[in-house]
């Protein structure tokens, strides 16, 4: 499914990236997704990427839930005029006849407040099975996206499960003899009692206010790259402290303030530096 | 007269948007077009008009232009700015002006058509590409036919998988030629088909309304039955019932049978993946269901402490302590305060995380698992009614007493932490928390004394008894200024008053209240601290201070009229004569606390001063 998705996205012209190096929450947090999509240059690509969600864990014990899993990311911008049509054939290429399916898009707008970023689109659902999350973003870093991108986020545990007809992901097969369970059930454990039980409240506080201490540090020498990673860090930070449970109401709104604010700052240096190469050029 | 047909094309329309269009399109259409649609065609891909009489041409103008005898100065440049030269230009009434004849109907279609599309609005709105054009998805295509006459685009598309562009041969022919190729264009038609089609498969119901969403979730309709494995019987019905409803649009059936929507493909096909869809979901919540009932209501109560019900205002245990001593104080009985120690505990489990809208019924669900009485589970499945300005009330005793604690203290709460609602912003929903105080104390008949309130909680949650009683809002006012002890109570003061307002009994309590607080008011810094009853002289003023001592304005109000009433003939003669601004200030200072007392024990009744007459 991997394979036949890579084909087809790349056969549109897009650069197959790999997945980053650090903990992203979404395939849309990558910089080849939230960084490439501002500015006025095209750009399209598709990759895997694996999500950590450390709070949606449970313990290798709930077929739905996992801290861990993963997501085939598409960004196409500008959108072309035809991409849904696009999309749909991409389905037909992993083998979705969309004539036996009820194949629909169903009302979803897409937040994600520590980003600063928003876009309207839907869900795609296969048969009542939300496959896909579909969004024409509008804003990131809280600025309007120049050329408007569609992100196209497969489930890819859901797919499988949808294509394989599997009932739990932990029975997906996910090579010939081998489960996905065979491969992440274990570390579905040992990471959700990391999450919620084990991770160090106090040194992951201390370590937000570093990643944001050497985010700004970064900036201030013009490095809006490195800068991004910090950026990303004190996301992932911010999400084993709220799965740990060291977080109230109020301070959650400021701690997302506090990454809105960096996410904000790396945004606006990533376009101005652009601007200054090309004025350069 | 030849028929005009316009649609605009679009990727998936939210069902909100096409509410936002259907209503909008008519008035749009008229002002850009100057006709009212015949037909109007709503859907997730399209919307359309459908115009019967549409005129061959626009009609004449006549564009006016300067007066004429300023000719000379000014026709050079109204020429220039119209494209003409002066030659052309006529008068008319004294001006000069430019005859635009109309044009031929079909040429102005396109523009106006681009003018509809933008004119319409919408509550949430996107970009697309560099056209600046803000719509609620993406317009992929635009079709005007006039009759057999194609003005915009090329033609129409059937639906999305089974068919492809679709010609429309004649304007009047588009519902036809859409339906042969799988969409129903008319949602009227769509909403009909689904109907009968519920109808069909048998008792069916809505409690969520999703009827109003899936009506422009497809173009094709196909109405399909389905069941889940009995063993999901064991959920609460409402955790089942908003699986399906909110989560997949789906209508109950009853039992483990369910009806839904399709909007196309093999039947068969399509109902084994919802039935498959569904089963995962209630999987998920048998999961996190189970795991909760093995940890029981009563260990639920002890994750509390750790909870945060709101910053700065402790934990969800602190929360359930103060609405426990607010459920003392309202009287509440043994079963609400069971009701109340065991109301937050679902604030703890599992399956209230993933299904918000259902705390409060989880939480009953689980103290019936865990065998606490009846009245215990109803109240704590009540604590959050009434939900809406019009929601039924709590229907037992614990419920309404839990109810109005609950309330109580949030408001408290939110108020004291400086977050009272302005404008328009509520985001706590503190207003209906005290539109519901009131209807629990006016309809509910519950007593909710005045004293629990804070100040301003109390003067917010009065307020609000003015959209809820039906008397003038300067009786309320007055009312709410009385010694009236409850919420209910004020708000049958208020009531009992307007209703008493022509009587001579108010008559007299108004004028004998009104003339003490006009003359005593304003001078209350001059009078004693109490009336000493040797200093009072004159027989007038004995037989006032009399009669007030016999005066009792507690109870019914219409006695109270009366009786506070009798004291209006001895004021009259009191003011006739006895000189309250008299030399000696310890006179003085004795009449205008005589009168103070008089305007007191009235105001017992209401502060008449707030009503006009």
């Amino acid at each position: 499914m991997i394979r036949a998705l890579e084909g087809f996205w790349a056969d549109q012209g897009c650069v197959l990236m790999q997945p980053y190096h650090t903990e992203l929450a979404a395939g849309t947090m990558n910089p080849a997704t939230f960084l490439r999509c501002l500015g006025p240059e095209p750009w399209k690509t598709a990759y895997v990427e694996p999500v950590i969600r450390p709070a949606d864990g449970r313990y290798g014990e709930n077929p739905y839930r996992f801290q861990h899993y993963f997501q085939y990311q598409v960004i196409l911008k500008p959108a072309p005029p035809d991409v849904l049509d696009v999309y749909f054939a991409s389905l037909e290429a992993i083998g979705i006849d969309l004539r036996r399916h009820d194949v629909r898009l169903v009302e979803d707008d897409w937040e994600q407040p520590t980003l600063g970023a928003w876009g309207l689109g839907w869900e795609v659902w296969c048969d009542g099975m939300e496959v896909t999350q579909w969004t024409y973003f509008q804003q990131l870093g809280g600025f309007d996206v120049d050329l408007v991108p569609a992100e196209m986020t497969y489930g890819l545990e859901r797919l499988g499960m949808f294509i394989q007809g599997k009932r739990s992901a932990f029975d997906l097969e996910w090579a010939p003899g081998v489960t996905w369970g065979d491969v992440y059930r274990e570390s579905e454990r040992q990471w959700s009692a990391y999450n919620f039980e084990v991770a160090p409240v106090d040194l992951l506080q201390t370590r937000f206010a570093e990643y944001e201490e050497e985010c700004r540090r970064l900036l201030e020498r013009g490095l809006p790259l490195p800068a991004y990673d910090q950026v990303l860090k004190c996301s992932h930070t911010f999400n084993l402290l709220d799965a740990r449970g060291a977080i109230s109401v109020t301070e959650r709104a400021a701690y997302i303030g506090r990454v809105r604010t960096l996410a904000r700052e790396v945004a606006q240096q990533y376009l101005s530096r652009k601007d200054d190469a090309d004025a350069a050029a | 007269m030849p028929t005009l047909l316009l649609e605009i094309g679009c990727e998936e329309l939210p069902a909100g948007a096409c509410r936002e269009a259907g209503e909008q399109l008519p008035v749009v259409a008229e002002r850009e077009l100057g006709l009212r649609p015949d037909a109007v065609f709503v859907g997730p891909r399209r919307l359309a008009l459908l115009f019967e009489d549409a005129p061959e041409r626009t009609p004449d103008e006549w564009i006016k232009g300067p007066p004429e005898q300023l000719a000379d100065k000014a026709a050079a440049g109204f020429a220039k700015k119209h494209g003409v030269v002066v030659d052309e230009l006529t008068t008319r009434d004294g001006f000069l002006g430019l005859e635009r004849p109309g044009r031929p109907f079909g040429d102005v279609v396109p523009e106006r058509l681009d003018a509809i599309v933008r004119g319409l609005s919408f509550t949430k709105s996107m970009r697309w590409d560099d056209t600046g054009v803000r719509f609620a998805r993406p317009v992929r295509w635009t079709l005007a036919k006039l009759d057999a006459d194609t003005m915009v685009g090329e033609s129409s598309h059937g639906h999305r998988f089974t068919s492809g562009a679709v010609e429309i041969g004649h304007a009047h022919e588009y519902a036809e030629a859409l339906r042969a190729a799988g969409v129903e264009p008319d949602a009227e038609e769509r909403r009909r088909q689904i109907t009968i089609g519920l109808d069909g498969l048998g008792d069916w119901s809505d409690p969520a309304g999703v009827l109003e969403e899936v009506v422009y979730l497809v173009e094709s309709v196909e109405v399909i039955a389905g069941s889940f494995d009995e063993r999901f019987l064991q959920l609460p019905e409402r955790v089942v019932v908003t699986a399906m409803q909110s989560h997949q649009r789906y209508f109950p059936l009853g039992g483990n049978r369910f009806a839904f929507v399709s909007n196309g493909g093999d039947s068969e096909v399509v109902r084994a993946g919802n039935q498959t869809v569904l089963e995962g979901r209630l999987d998920d919540a048998t999961f996190t269901f189970e795991r909760d009932v093995a940890l029981g209501i009563d260990r639920l109560v002890e994750r509390l402490g750790s909870i945060t019900f709101f910053a700065g205002a402790g934990s969800f245990a602190d929360k359930t302590e103060r609405v426990r001593g607010l459920v003392e104080k309202l009287g509440g009985g043994e079963a609400s305060l069971e009701a109340a120690r065991l109301a937050k505990a679902d604030q703890g489990s599992e399956l209230v995380r993933e299904f918000t809208d259902l705390e409060g019924h989880i939480g009953s669900e689980y103290a019936r698992l865990a065998g606490y009485p009846e009245a215990v589970c109803a109240a704590i499945d009540e604590q959050y009614l009434p939900d809406s300005a019009g929601g039924p009330l709590p229907q037992t005793e614990a419920g309404k007493v839990l109810a109005a604690a609950d309330k109580i203290d949030s408001l408290a709460v939110s108020f004291g932490l400086g977050h009272k609602p302005t404008g328009s912003r509520d985001p706590y929903g503190l207003r209906r928390a005290a539109i519901g105080l009131c209807r629990l104390a006016t309809e509910g008949g519950l007593v909710i004394p005045r004293p629990l309130l804070p100040d301003e909680v109390r003067d917010f949650v009065e307020e609000r008894l003015e959209g809820l009683i039906e008397v003038p809002v300067e009786y309320l006012r007055a009312a709410r200024a009385s010694a009236a002890p409850d919420l209910g109570a004020v708000a049958r003061l208020a009531e009992a008053l307007h209703a008493e307002r022509d009587t001579p009994a108010f008559e007299g309590v108004y004028t004998a209240y009104d003339r003490a607080h006009r003359l005593a008011g304003r001078a209350e810094s001059e009078a004693a601290a109490e009336v000493d009853r040797s200093l009072l002289r004159e027989d007038a003023e004995r037989q006032l201070a009399e009669a007030l001592s016999g005066v009792s304005v507690d109870g019914d109000v219409r006695k109270a009229l009366e009786s506070g009433a009798a004291l209006a003939p001895l004021m009259e003669r009191f003011f006739d004569e006895v000189l309250v601004m008299d030399e000696d200030p310890a006179v003085r200072g004795n009449r205008l606390r005589l009168l103070l007392d008089v305007r007191d024990t009235l105001g017992r009744l209401g502060d008449f001063s707030q009503i006009p007459r």
